[in-house]
């Protein structure tokens, strides 16, 4: 199992980071809700290739992105649906659209697998910018785990105002009781059509950003930047990925 | 990010934008667009000026931050993700002051293209 490290940076990571990271590394490598193992690897490789390929430009600099995607610029076997999916996640978020979504679940992604791979592709990016941004070359990816779905669907998850199906926070069944604490976010909703990724990402928030109680608490600092000072930073990255969130 | 002597134009504006009133809001402004770019030494600039100015632990979570965002962005748009209702209201000045109103309005406008496209 490759096991992430951080022993070549120059500067020091603080302990929950690394055993965040290493969770999130031992959990896409295995079998998750909808995606085997082997999948989900390989959804990470897809996520790393389309950053790095020419289509990535491609997509950025045309006029429509959809009509830029190039299944065929591929790393893996993954059906080209699929790639073309990574590809306009990974490339240009903030001109992904309705239509878009639609179109890509009549293409053949269940609104489930479309979740789970969204998931895999933010856990996989938010983990590669950190190496970027420290310092350091990319984490190898984890070895895939053996081991089958568990094709759990939540009864309470329906359609509501976000394109993708989710669970409003006043409808969670016992089975999510766990997830659903604290004020009501959006964001927090967005992938508990699938419960794991969803718990997964938002322990990934918790360790790089804050955790909820932490994001309130303004009476505290909890990192070595101010409450102030993370929100620049989260406002000037989402507002040059044109995110309108 | 509420305070009434913050520029909230460097918010999509930039570094080039001015001076936002936070402290080392340069430096992590400067950041944010380094990491999300690829050259590398803007990078290693952005990277040691946090570091020194800042510490090194400042740094790491500024990495920590802006990686973060760079994934959370995606799970928002691909999914569709609205804006709560009560955060639309309270930021009805600061969306329109700082253009982000402008990306809402671009993907109105392919969407609408590609049910054209798709009608046609």
């Amino acid at each position: 199992m490759s096991k992430i490290d951080y022993s070549d940076s120059r500067y020091t990571i603080r302990e929950d980071l690394i055993a965040s990271h290493r969770q999130v590394w031992d959990k896409l490598s295995g079998a998750g809700t909808w995606l085997t193992g082997e999948e989900r690897v390989k959804v990470m490789s897809e996520t790393r290739h389309a950053r790095e390929s020419a289509t990535c430009a491609n997509i950025k600099e045309a006029l429509s992105p959809f009509s830029a995607a190039n299944p065929r610029d591929a790393a893996t076997d993954l059906p080209e649906t699929w790639i073309s999916m990574i590809q306009l996640i990974v490339a240009d978020p903030g001109r992904l659209t309705h239509n878009w979504y639609q179109n890509t679940i009549e293409g053949g992604i269940p609104e489930t697998h479309f979740v789970e791979i969204v998931s895999v592709v933010a856990h996989t990016t938010a983990i590669d910018t950190f190496a970027h941004g420290i310092g350091v070359p990319l984490r190898p990816l984890p070895e895939p785990k053996q081991g089958k779905p568990s094709k759990y669907r939540p009864k309470e998850a329906r359609q509501h105002q976000a394109w993708a199906p989710n669970i409003a926070w006043d409808e969670f069944g016992q089975n999510e009781a766990d997830y659903f604490v604290g004020p009501e976010s959006n964001i927090r909703r967005a992938l508990t059509l699938v419960p794991d990724e969803a718990r997964s990402f938002f322990d990934l928030v918790s360790a790089q950003y804050l955790s909820g109680p932490q994001m309130w608490d303004f009476s505290s600092e909890f990192r070595a930047i101010t409450h102030l000072q993370i929100e620049l930073l989260a406002a000037r990255v989402s507002a040059l990925n044109q995110c309108t969130y | 990010m509420t305070g009434d002597h913050l520029d909230y134009g460097v918010i999509v504006g930039g570094s080039e934008a001015g001076d936002i009133g936070v402290e080392h809001g340069d430096i992590l402004i400067e950041f944010a667009e380094a990491i999300l770019g690829v050259d590398d030494e803007r990078m290693e600039a952005a990277r040691k000026a946090i570091a020194e100015k800042m510490g090194a632990s400042a740094l790491v979570d500024s990495a920590a931050v802006a990686a973060l965002f760079n994934g959370i962005d995606r799970i928002a748009d691909a999914t569709g993700a609205p804006l709560e209702q009560s955060k639309a209201d309270a930021t009805v000045n600061l969306r329109a002051e700082t253009g982000i109103n402008e990306f809402s309005a671009r993907k109105e406008a392919l969407n609408a293209a590609q049910k054209n496209l798709t009608a046609g």
